[in-house]
């Protein structure tokens, strides 16, 4: 550790070494997960079957900004699976990665958990039953790309998660932590079991609900952009604004009221924030397991463990990363598609186990 | 560095008729305490006397079912959570730390009743913390994680998240539980050091009766959630009060310099 001169500073300043200042965004950190996400931006707008070209996709980048006209030589077919094809395509891969980093990140400082994921309220569960009964019931309805599978995952979500919240607060004494996990394994198991029975009842709707349950971007389009970015945007402010508070939550309930703050209120909004965020993102993306673990995981590892680094890079990275997955889920076994799902849980699965057995040295 | 630490003018802490009940067990009976600004007193008491109790309902912590709590001329009841906080400040019994934060950012943690609610700790935040973490001497630590401190200097990290606070009034649960003797008594001595500097406020509950009596002014020994006995040490400790309230057979001792010392000592020795 670097020693501090403490003569040389000036009175009432600090001073200069890396210890004594505080965790906070520096610009080499921010500029870093940028690049890396520009990066993985511009794979996933080249890489697939059709070669584009980098100055051509560039070029038509470029024309469609304000005031600049510029001819970018691609074909009107090639202009459209630019367009149509992989730019929704990675917008939305980055969109539901960065919520659902965000949201695992979130839940793990509010849960004091490491193991805690985006899916921990039964926003998974109810999500699949909400696609299911929309699968069984509607069935006309919920074959299209927007149609109203997305909206039934979303209100399944929202109804599982809010019947855990309703369910831990009469559980536990004030609201602890612990009973609103209890409710969400009691929810999650109770959605999860009504969503078999109406499987094996329907079996015709099997192949359509699996494969959203394995998670696709497949369908992206501009139209699942625009449904799902309002909710994504006010998740990703109010956790944002709360990622100072986060590291308070990380003293404990009775510590952090001594510090005049009310932990029941904090996790309240950080639950509803992460949990919007989750149920939209799922709506549209299936359920991609391990992100909300993966990526925030991978930020302490080489940023800090300060939630005021944490909750931004991982918004970043998780972007970045849901990103490659997808490039790799598209391409591994082209011209077949792998459900996206299974690849991140094929990374996922190794690097849970990993935190598992340093988070007993390290987190708590 | 010529960082000056605020200096907050000493408050008075009165407890007037306070009684407190979990789930319809009563955990403080009417209970009276009065604290001179700059005071240290000293709660004594067998486990579930009500000691840490009594601290929880100065800082606001617990809702009272009669009474009233005032530091200086506010009732804590009107203070909220964030007013109490700037006024009052905690070092736990069992501090609950997040063991891969940085001293730095832990001692930081203790400026939130000054930060904006959702803000960030702006430049007098970060002179304080600089100011507190120079104090306490661990301004060569300030980068470390807390799992990787000693038991010692993670108990000066606790002391320093409420120094941070800059709270004028102190409490300390067993501030020196879990340390050995030779902490034991450096703990205190900062402790003591600061009040005087700072002219703080403290109250403490403590196990050790010996401690206790050299460290405060004033004891108040609580027995089934009341008041059983309060004054100098010397009229607190006694082989009657003891026996009665701790069940435990003790000698009073008093050294050359009118100290009182409490020495735990068996019914019958042994036989040999």
């Amino acid at each position: 550790m670097a020693r501090t001169n403490l003569a040389e500073a000036p009175p009432g300043s600090l001073p200069k070494s890396a210890g004594l200042r505080p965790s906070r965004l520096r610009p080499g950190v921010v500029a870093a997960a940028v690049v890396v996400l520009l990066l993985a931006v511009a794979a996933g707008l080249l890489i697939g079957p059709v070669h584009l070209g980098p100055g051509r996709v560039l070029a038509s980048l470029a024309d469609r900004l304000p005031f600049v006209h510029l001819r970018s030589g691609l074909s009107p077919t090639d202009d459209a699976i630019l367009w149509e094809l992989r730019a929704p395509r990675v917008v939305l891969a980055g969109l539901v990665g960065a919520t659902l980093a965000m949201s695992g990140a979130s839940y793990q400082g509010v849960f004091r958990n490491p193991l805690a994921d985006p899916y921990l309220l039964g926003v998974a569960a109810g999500a699949g039953l909400g696609a299911t009964i929309a699968a069984v019931y509607l069935p006309a309805a919920a074959a299209g790309a927007v149609g109203i599978l997305p909206a039934a995952a979303f209100v399944g979500g929202l109804v599982a998660a809010m019947l855990t919240y309703v369910l831990g607060r009469s559980g536990g004494p004030a609201r602890s932590a612990g009973s609103l996990i209890l409710a969400g394994v009691a929810v999650a198991s109770l959605f999860t079991a009504a969503q078999t029975f109406l499987q094996q009842a329907h079996v015709q709707t099997l192949r359509q609900v699996y494969s959203w349950i394995l998670g696709t971007l497949g369908t992206a389009s501009w139209a699942q952009v625009r449904l799902i970015l309002p909710y994504v945007a006010v998740s990703a402010f109010a956790l944002l604004l709360h990622r100072r508070l986060l590291d308070v939550m990380g003293v404990g309930e009775e510590e952090a009221r001594a510090l005049g703050i009310n932990p029941a209120r904090v996790r309240a909004t950080i639950v509803v924030a992460a949990t919007l965020g989750t149920a939209a993102a799922v709506s549209v993306s299936g359920l991609i397991g391990f992100v909300g673990i993966i990526v925030p995981h991978t930020v302490r590892l080489i940023a800090g463990t300060s939630y005021r680094l944490i909750v931004p890079l991982s918004i970043l990275y998780g972007a970045a990363f849901l990103i490659l997955a997808d490039i790799v889920a598209r391409t591994a076994a082209a011209p077949e598609e792998i459900p996206i799902g299974v690849i991140t849980a094929l990374i996922g699965a190794p690097f849970f186990l990993v935190v598992l057995r340093s988070s007993s040295r390290s987190f708590r | 560095m010529n960082a000056v630490l605020e200096t907050p003018a000493g408050l008075a802490v009165r407890v007037r008729g306070v009684s407190v009940a979990y789930d319809g067990v009563p955990a403080l009976r009417s209970v009276d305490l009065t604290v001179a600004p700059g005071g240290w007193v000293c709660l004594l008491g067998a486990n579930g006397a009500g000691k840490t109790t009594l601290l929880h309902t100065i800082g606001g912590l617990v809702s009272l079912a009669e009474g009233d709590v005032s530091l200086g001329e506010s009732a804590v009841a009107s203070l909220g959570r964030r007013g109490v906080a700037r006024l009052v400040a905690r070092v736990p019994q069992r501090p609950d730390v997040p063991p891969a934060m940085t001293v730095v950012d832990y001692v930081l943690l203790g400026r939130t009743p000054h930060i904006p609610y959702l803000g960030v700790e702006g430049p007098s935040d970060l002179r304080a913390v600089a100011a507190v973490l120079e104090r306490l001497e661990l301004t060569e630590l300030a980068g470390r994680r807390l799992e990787t401190l000693s038991g010692g200097e993670l108990q000066r990290a606790v002391v320093a998240v409420a120094l941070a606070q800059e709270a004028p009034v102190l409490l300390l649960d067993e501030p020196t539980a879990a340390l050995d003797v030779g902490h034991q008594l450096q703990v205190l001595e900062l402790i003591d050091e600061l009040r005087r500097e700072r002219s703080l406020t403290v109250v403490s509950a403590m196990h050790d009766l010996a401690l206790a009596g050299q460290f405060a002014d004033e004891l108040v020994l609580l027995s089934d959630g009341r008041v059983a006995a309060a004054g100098s040490p010397r009229s607190v400790l006694t082989q009657d009060n003891i026996e009665r309230h701790y069940g435990a057979t003790v000698r009073i001792v008093e050294d050359g310099d009118g100290r009182v010392l409490v020495l735990p000592s068996r019914r019958r020795s042994s036989p040999r």
